[in-house]
């Protein structure tokens, strides 16, 4: 027999500290929501428009 | 004095029902006195009878009835110790017993005793025994149970933290958010929530509600859900700076949505408001965003204004040009030092904006010195040796013009015109070896075939060996997109070697075949989406009612 009893605050404290768990999918809307990470997309900027922006300006000089 | 005939028919200890008795020949009923003597006497009941004698005394001779009254007190006296005493004691003994296996982690030994023991305790231990319950219940994964009497337990006592904190705790684990959210705000408004414990566990539900709010694209209760845990001061450093603002996120969201006028009304309400300095860069680069989605007669200026403001807010020392590199290799020292970090993603991003807000005006000087500037932070972006390799290939430096390319070529950019110029600048032979390369390394290809070429890997180029390993191999299997691409690259190869003047008849044949091949595969990849469409619309027809099919 313990020499304490056992209380509702033992159990509570024997449990294992809550941690955030993001499925993989959550965790990328999550990112790719911020700005700053987000701010090629927003500017539509991918490697083919990069490209046709050079081609473009240089047509132009 | 006469004695009553039923007493004495307690007194001999009969249990069953007297019905009646004869004496002297004479039938008596209960209740019945008698003269003092002696009488034979026959009792009869309903399953049959008895002879006996029935002795009844003077009144002097009926002392028994004192020491009756004092046997039926004393053994009333001890039942009551015992009702009192022992049995308290061996249930309490039983409860503790049942509370150390709890405490042991025997939650399936404990649970049949505590739940035996549940209604016979006393007040508070019986609420308590309820909660050791729902406890071990939570901990054999009996869900459902636990939450039903845990739900219980808070009705009769919110004020109650641990149990409280078990059942959002149950509700987390179970991944029902909303749930333990409910439970969690309750506790908030009692003034529960004073524990770092039950503080973790509240900032932790409120950022998966934020998560799914995001991903719901309910930006705006994402922001408040994102606030909530700030102001819990827990999981600060996980929650992405601009979704910690409800402006900065709706703002975001308007430019995902191309509404500049609502996007910059939002940046803009927060131009004048003490913010951090990194929320304060994302003001800045939003509103450069803005105007680079719908430009002002001077965006490039104003571009350039608020990018390089946002960028002096993250990196307050920072250069804003910088010369591009001689060389593309960097060493593995440097690459490892300048692996890339949140700023440092968000710091290339203004730069490589910047850059290319330099290209849009037409000013590619300027632009190469912002696009080393965005290298730096970042030195295997492949966007900046696409789009500089371009620059210097189209303004005379072909030499390092395509040496960039190759090293975009490298970091996944698969852009045709990239392909185009590197393909025009490479002897046949080195060309043959590229294709060579790439076969030998794309998983894509089928292990039989890569295995076929082990032989020839020994003509492989060498890899310089402070790059950067290869970017992580996909397991996809290729695209009849790619296949054509494969197929036209090797067979674009064979048609150089053979103009070289290469002895090669037998692979013309074989690349006449592949090109045939190649032909009928991409016409049957036609002719099976054609057919993959006229289905969808056969069933379209079939069942939507709109289209005439049948109603659901």
């Amino acid at each position: 027999m313990t020499s304490r009893r056992l209380t509702p605050a033992d159990c509570i404290a024997a449990l294992p500290e809550p941690e955030l768990d993001l499925p993989p999918g959550l965790q990328d809307d999550v990112r790719a929501i911020d700005l700053r990470h987000a701010a090629l997309v927003i500017a539509e900027l991918d490697h083919a428009a990069e490209i046709a922006q050079v081609l473009a300006a240089d047509e132009s000089r | 004095m006469a004695f009553p005939i039923r007493r004495a028919g307690l007194i001999v200890g009969t249990f069953f029902a007297l019905t009646g008795c004869s004496a002297d020949g004479q039938n008596v009923t209960v209740g019945t006195s008698l003269p003092e003597g002696t009488y034979d006497a026959v009792v009869t009941w309903a399953g049959g009878q008895i002879q006996t004698q029935i002795v009844v005394g003077p009144t002097e001779s009926g002392s028994a009835l004192p020491f009756l009254l004092l046997a039926v007190a004393l053994i009333g006296l001890i039942a009551l110790a015992y009702l009192v005493v022992v049995v308290p004691r061996r249930r309490r003994q039983a409860y503790e017993q049942a509370l150390a296996q709890l405490d042991a982690g025997e939650f399936r030994r404990a649970l049949p005793e505590l739940t035996r023991l549940e209604t016979r305790l006393p007040g508070k231990l019986r609420t308590e025994a309820r909660f050791f319950i729902a406890f071990a219940l939570f901990q054999i994964d009996a869900l459902d149970e636990a939450d039903y009497r845990l739900s219980a337990l808070r009705r009769e006592n919110p004020a109650d933290a641990s149990v409280c904190y078990l059942l959002a705790y149950l509700r987390f684990t179970r991944r029902d958010h909303e749930g333990a959210e409910s439970v969690l705000d309750t506790a908030m408004a009692d003034g529960l929530l004073t524990g770092r414990k039950m503080r973790r566990l509240y900032a932790v539900v409120k950022f998966q509600r934020a998560a799914e709010a995001v991903s719901d694209g309910r930006l705006d209760a994402a922001a408040d859900l994102f606030g909530k845990v700030e102001r819990l001061g827990e999981l600060t450093d996980r929650i992405p700076a601009d979704l910690r603002n409800r402006h900065l996120a709706l703002g975001t969201q308007s430019l995902f949505d191309k509404d500049v006028p609502a996007a910059r009304a939002h940046f803009e309400s927060l131009r004048t408001t003490a913010l951090e300095p990194a929320q304060l860069a994302s003001v800045h680069f939003g509103l450069a965003l803005a105007e680079w989605l719908d430009p002002s007669p001077d965006a490039p200026q104003r571009i350039e204004q608020l990018l390089t403001e946002s960028a002096r807010l993250l990196d307050p020392g920072g250069e804003l040009s910088a010369d591009w590199p001689a060389t593309v290799a960097t060493s593995a020292a440097e690459n490892l030092a300048t692996l890339t970090g949140e700023r440092d993603v968000v710091l290339r991003n203004i730069h490589f904006l910047r850059g290319m807000a330099a290209v849009r005006a037409g000013d590619l000087t300027a632009a190469v010195g912002r696009f080393a500037r965005a290298r730096a932070h970042d030195p295997e972006f492949s966007d900046v040796h696409l789009v500089v390799g371009l620059i210097k290939y189209r303004l005379g430096d072909v030499e390092e013009g395509v040496t960039l390319l190759l090293h975009a070529q490298k970091l996944g950019v698969r852009e045709p015109e990239l392909r185009r110029i590197i393909a025009s600048h490479q002897q046949p032979v080195a060309r043959y070896l590229d294709v060579l390369d790439s076969y030998a390394n794309d998983s894509a290809v089928l292990t039989e075939v890569r295995t076929a070429l082990t032989g020839l890997a020994r003509f492989r180029k060498p890899r310089d060996w402070d790059t950067r390993p290869d970017l992580p191999a996909t397991h996809t299997a290729p695209t009849i997109a790619d296949l054509g691409d494969r197929s036209a690259v090797l067979r674009e190869r064979v048609t150089e070697l053979l103009a070289a003047g290469a002895d090669l008849g037998a692979a013309r044949d074989l690349a006449d075949d592949l090109g045939r091949d190649t032909a009928a595969l991409v016409a049957s990849a036609r002719a099976l989406q054609r057919k993959e469409a006229e289905l969808l619309t056969l069933l379209g027809a079939a069942l939507l009612p709109e289209n005439g099919g049948l109603p659901r």
